[in-house]
């Protein structure tokens, strides 16, 4: 697997206390970092795309600014979820009326 | 008022027990599962967390009616069974709070599928819960999902908000 170097310097306290966790949990202190990183990072980037696609939405932002902050897949998907939601509403009204007695 | 025949795939299952209106649904719904869903639904009954306890909740009070299809419509994923089974039994609606599989079964159905806030807003319509009530139960199914799975909510409460 390819991968590219990210050098941090650390304060002395919380070197220490990666230190601790790892022996704690007995992984290198460089994995346990490397997951932390990868779990923040995602949830990070999740939550700025959940707005992006809401703002888009709303009505506030224009679809080629959401396609550009979240590429053309996921800016279909939201597309997808807005046209699906739409046709399920107006298809429970119309059931409700079909099932009336 | 007479009573729609829908099928539920899992995670349609969960999302509506997560709401707190899943014993409402059955007043104006026959809910229909193919077994592989509930072999899924057992399996996340065991898990001891919250999705756990509903799932349990759920498979306790029989809401659900399983079907076991013929081996040539059975399927290693629940929802590719759950549209098998729709397409059997002819049903008005599948329900599926999956994106990507909504996308891949849509070809091999003319049933319509539709997520479950289609459930939701179906109990507002025929008045069985209020739209506040509504909204609240759209709000009680975001649970920590992947953010596409989240978003199919947040865009039901969007609408909610145009609709009332």
């Amino acid at each position: 697997m390819q991968t590219e170097q990210l050098n941090v310097k650390l304060m002395p306290e919380l070197n220490r206390e990666i230190e601790l966790i790892s022996k704690v949990l007995h992984i290198p202190k460089v994995d346990w970092a490397r997951n932390v990183l990868a779990h923040e990072v995602k949830k990070e980037l999740e939550e700025h795309k959940s707005f992006i696609a809401i703002e888009y939405m709303k009505g506030n932002i224009p679809k080629a600014e959401m396609v550009r902050f979240l590429g053309r897949k996921d800016a279909e998907d939201v597309e997808y979820i807005m046209k699906k939601t739409k046709e399920g509403f107006k298809a429970a009204k119309e059931m409700a009326k079909r099932f009336e007695r | 008022m007479g009573k729609a025949l829908i099928v539920l795939d899992t995670s349609a299952v969960i999302s509506l027990g997560c709401s707190g209106k899943f014993h409402l649904t059955t007043k104006i719904f026959y809910l229909n599962s193919p077994m592989r869903v509930k072999a899924e639904l057992d399996d996340i009954a065991k898990q001891d967390d919250e999705i756990g306890k509903i799932a349990k909740h759920i498979l306790g009070k029989n809401f659900i009616k399983f079907h076991e299809l013929p081996q040539n419509l059975q399927d290693a994923k629940g929802e590719a069974e759950s549209v098998n089974l729709a397409n059997e039994l002819k049903t008005e609606a599948i329900i599926i709070d999956d994106i990507k599989s909504m996308k891949k079964l849509e070809a091999k159905t003319k049933i319509p599928i539709w997520f479950s806030s289609f459930i939701i807003y179906s109990l507002c319509v025929q008045k069985l819960i209020s739209y506040e009530e509504g909204w609240s139960a759209i709000e009680s199914m975001k649970t920590k999902r992947e953010w596409k799975k989240n978003l199919i909510l947040d865009y039901a409460e969007l609408l909610w908000g145009e609709l009332r």
